[in-house]
């Protein structure tokens, strides 16, 4: 990759670049840095948690404890061309454990998680809000990660240690369900 | 984010909140590396979990730890003047005092009964339900958390063993370096401890013991695994004191709490368990490094937000959730009071302890403060709760100050609640409660010294007209019961607090938008706070402190006089010995070179320092003579076939007299090369200390043992524990990085 190209310093951080991510942090503070590197995924953390928990404040409450645990841990990301994928896998779980608590609060008496609704929507009459209550959790999981943020079956599974079979299966249900949301959409 | 037909639809439900903006979360990431806050972790309650009815129980319950008790103000001998203007609000009347003692009326602050508490809390957080998922009454309000003494001694063993004696060693090895702070006599925590023999260093979640001996070291890790299982992680371990032979730790954690709230449709009472950040006080007894025992723990509800040592007993801060369920009445417990764990037992901090500060919107949390006795199996003397969240304290032998921002609706602006607390008598007596306009910096803006309270503050106002943000500063004076008596004229107009310090009857502030004023303020009329001088120098201090006598050091950056960008690292040393003509003696300065003999496409060579941010990797020292900082170069050239990156990192040691001004005594560095593939750690300095004629540099995992006079290394430790190869981040999940 040419060095000297117009894509700044911290776009191409987050892109895989490990040059670029060390001499962000040799150039400017860690916590400078950092913003900066958040800046490119701040938005698809946002959206992803929304689509996920429906509920904006919830949905910011996660990513902001992600980029804190993000910043902290620093430190333990070993393969600086990671970052785009170990930030999402920070939220992934953040985003997980706020579902359980979604859970744990209503009265339940099936044991099958997937049957257990526990999106919790205040956009009432919000087409895709409402039309992403209808799936179950993975089900969303599945979908926000390949629409938002553009990962791949193998990626899916990497980042949620769901099997790659289960992941295309879910897909394909979850797109049955938001048949009229996704229209043009290709696998 | 991928572009399509449902991120649009996302994106049109909603934007994207504002306090999670990158600039938003720098200013958050900033506060914490500042206050080593603990990641603030938030929990939803919701309406109703398994069933599982909890029967009420109802009143005073000496049992379940929990005291809906009156405060009672206590008295003291010391007459106060001027007590026509305190407006106290006195709920809780029970003055006992005679004619020749004055109880202490509270100013700015009230409590109330459980019951009282609870309608409170209600009417105020109506509009902050998070979650609501059949039942309104349930919600947590996010964002930032008494039993009499005689009911916490009762239950509390009665000898307190594992207390270490004096050493008399210790008069003998009193050569050696300690944690700077602020206020004399008022200990602050750091990740580097030494009593002259040994020296503890917390990095990369993990607490070391050292045995130094002239610079040779051996280390020993605490093995939290081995010593506590899983119930305390050396991961969360924040910071820790270093006290006779006892090593107090402050380690934060995430804990389970039950709470008892409606089920759905209101009819019964069922059992919710939340998981809420948790902040613990471990000591352990280290006067034999062979065997390190713990000795006392104790644990209370909150993420830390910062603590101090006096006399061996520990003022710990917390701020945590607040979590109303509405049950007080049916249940009889008041799950809407912080809950601290002593010897395993839970208590609800009792509402004679829990303080509403009258000049606040509504809080949505609390601020908690214990008191632990660390020669007594860390057992609390008294913990009380505030009403808001807080972010820093400041503290003196008589003050503890409560700093909280928040943002006031009404008025359109950030003000600052200050709330005192009197700890002369070695206990916690609330006083007062007021709020000021901006924002305070950080500890170093404040001093109380006299019975006022001094406040440097910052304003900000955003112009939307013209896309300018406006800045002005101000001093406040304070008295003893916080009253306003007086303040200066705006000054550093436009620009914003680097540095603030304090000396005999002066405060010293530097002000930075492209230029750094100095300014010197007079204190000696509380009521006319008045600036006497102002030296404009390029560059800035992002730390200040007395030196010698007139003398005051600063430490900073150089900056672009147009820009205002900084350029390098600057050390000074000014003359306050005349306060209205303050002037700067010497100088050092760090500022890039970038020649190079082969023509570059590309060069990029700059300075940082650790201690721009973190002023304890300062090392200064007035009796020897000592002024140390750490610096790391980096090195970056790209040429047409290759590049080249390295970084040298080290620390600077300078010597300073009137004769000679500032003088490079040694420097000790690390040429760190590596190509950019691969992921090796520079050597980072963080801290420097002493022991007689060693100094001990401290960087991630490892410190470095240096010869004083020559600067010769004589030994490293590279840190590593049979730890170091698992990666779990999350107690669910077992997460990789690769």
């Amino acid at each position: 990759m040419n060095t000297l190209t117009e894509m700044p310093l911290a776009q191409r951080a987050v892109k895989g670049d490990k040059e670029a991510f060390a001499l962000l942090f040799k150039q400017n503070s860690d916590t400078q840095a950092f913003a900066e590197l958040y800046r490119y995924v701040y938005e698809e953390l946002y959206y992803y948690a929304l689509a996920n928990l429906g509920n904006e404040d919830d949905a910011a409450d996660c990513v902001q404890d992600t980029a804190l645990d993000a910043f902290t841990g620093l430190k333990k990301l070993r393969d600086k061309g990671a970052f785009h994928g170990w930030i999402m896998k920070i939220l992934v779980t953040k985003v997980k454990l706020k579902q359980k608590e979604y859970i744990a609060a209503r009265q339940t008496q099936s044991t099958e998680e997937e049957d257990i609704p526990s999106f919790s929507s205040g956009f009432e009459g919000v087409e895709i809000m409402d039309a992403l209550s209808s799936l179950t959790d993975k089900e969303r999981l599945c979908v926000s990660l390949k629409y938002i943020s553009g990962y791949k079956g193998e990626e899916i599974t990497k980042l949620t240690g769901i099997e790659h079979s289960t992941v295309r299966s879910l897909l394909t249900r979850a797109r049955q369900k938001l048949r009229s949301l996704l229209s043009g959409e290709e696998e | 984010m991928q572009k399509n037909e449902f991120t649009d639809r996302l994106k049109e439900t909603s934007p994207v909140p504002e306090r999670i903006s990158p600039e938003s979360i720098e200013k958050k990431l900033e506060a914490q590396k500042r206050s080593r806050i603990s990641v603030k972790r938030r929990a939803v309650s919701a309406a109703a979990a398994v069933a599982l009815v909890v029967g009420g129980s109802a009143g005073y319950l000496y049992k379940s730890g929990y005291f809906d008790k009156e405060y009672v103000p206590k008295t003291k001998s010391i007459q106060y003047e001027d007590t026509a203007s305190q407006q106290g609000t006195l709920i809780n009347s029970s003055e006992s005092g005679s004619g020749t003692n004055k109880t202490y009326k509270l100013s700015g602050l009230k409590t109330l009964s459980y019951d009282e508490l609870g309608d409170y809390i209600k009417k105020n957080y109506q509009h902050s339900t998070y979650y609501t998922s059949g039942t309104d009454d349930v919600f947590t309000a996010m964002d930032g958390i008494s039993t009499r003494n005689s009911a916490i001694t009762q239950e509390a063993e009665a000898v307190s063993d594992g207390a270490a004696a004096d050493n008399s060693d210790e008069e003998k090895s009193a050569d050696y370096s300690k944690t700077y702070t602020q206020e004399e006599g008022i200990d602050e925590a750091d990740i580097v401890k030494t009593d002259g023999k040994s020296i503890f260093y917390l990095t990369a979640g993990h607490i070391f013991a050292i045995e130094c001996d002239s610079g040779k070291m051996e280390d020993h890790l605490i093995d939290f695994k081995e010593l506590f299982g899983d119930e305390y992680k050396a991961s969360g371990a924040q910071e820790m004191y270093l006290d006779g032979g006892t090593l107090t730790v402050i380690l934060s954690s995430r804990n389970s709490y039950n709470y008892t709230c409606w089920d759905e449709d209101r009819s019964s009472l069922t059992n919710l368990s939340l998981n809420q950040p948790t902040t613990n006080v471990i000591t352990f007894d280290v006067s034999d490094l062979d065997s390190i025992k713990p000795t006392g723990k104790y644990t209370v509800q909150g993420s830390y937000v910062s603590s101090r040592m006096a006399d061996s007993r520990v003022y710990l801060v917390t701020d945590s959730n607040l979590t109303y369920c509405d049950t007080y009445e049916k249940g009889g417990i008041p799950e809407f009071a912080p809950i601290y764990t002593v010897n395993g037992s839970k208590h609800y901090v009792s509402s004679g302890d829990i303080f509403i500060p009258e000049k606040t919107n509504a809080p949505r949390g609390y601020t908690n403060l214990s008191l632990i006795d660390t020669k007594n199996k860390c057992l609390p003397i008294a913990v009380k709760s505030f009403l808001g969240s807080g972010s820093e304290i400041y503290q003196t032998a008589e003050r503890l100050i409560l700093i909280s921002a928040y943002y006031d609706y009404e008025a359109d602006r950030t003000r600052t609640t200050l709330t005192a607390i009197d700890t002369a008598d070695g206990g916690l007596e609330p006083i007062a409660s007021t709020s000021v306009d901006g924002y305070v910096k950080d500890k170093y803006s404040l001093s109380y010294k006299n019975n006022v309270l001094s406040v440097v503050t910052n304003e900000s106002d955003y112009d939307a007209i013209s896309y300018e943000m406006h800045y002005d500063n101000y001093l406040y004076c304070f008295d003893d019961r916080l009253t306003l008596l007086g303040q200066t004229e705006s000054f550093g107009k436009d620009e914003t607090v680097k540095s603030v310090t304090y000396k005999d009857n002066y405060a010293y502030v530097v002000t930075f938008m492209q230029t750094d004023p100095l300014f010197a303020i007079d204190l000696s009329d509380p009521r006319k706070p008045t600036i006497v001088s102002e030296l404009k120098m390029p560059g800035f201090s992002t730390h200040m402190r007395p030196f010698t006598e007139g003398r005051i050091v600063g430490f900073g950056n150089t900056a672009n006089e147009e820009t205002g960008r900084t350029t390098g690292l600057k050390l000074s040393v000014y003359d306050n010995s005349d306060p209205n003509n303050v002037k700067e003696l010497a100088k050092a300065e760090l500022t890039a070179d970038t020649a190079d003999s082969i023509d570059p496409l590309y060069i990029q060579v700059y300075y940082s320092s650790a201690a721009t941010y973190d002023e304890k990797a300062l090392l200064i020292d007035p009796e020897k003579n000592i002024i140390a900082f750490p610096y790391c170069i980096h090195d970056y050239r790209k040429y047409e076939s290759f590049s080249d990156y390295s970084t040298t990192t080290g620390y600077r040691f300078y010597s300073y007299t009137d004769e000679e001004g500032l003088t490079l005594k040694g420097t000790y560095s690390i040429k760190n090369e590596h190509d950019l593939d691969d992921n090796m750690q520079d050597k980072d300095f963080i801290r420097a200390a002493y022991i007689g004629d060693t100094y001990y540099l401290f960087y991630y995992c490892g410190v470095i043992s240096v010869n004083a006079e020559s600067f010769e290394k004589i030994d490293e430790l590279e840190l590593k524990t049979p730890y170091d190869d698992e990666t779990i981040w999350y107690d669910d999940e077992y997460m990789t990085y690769d």
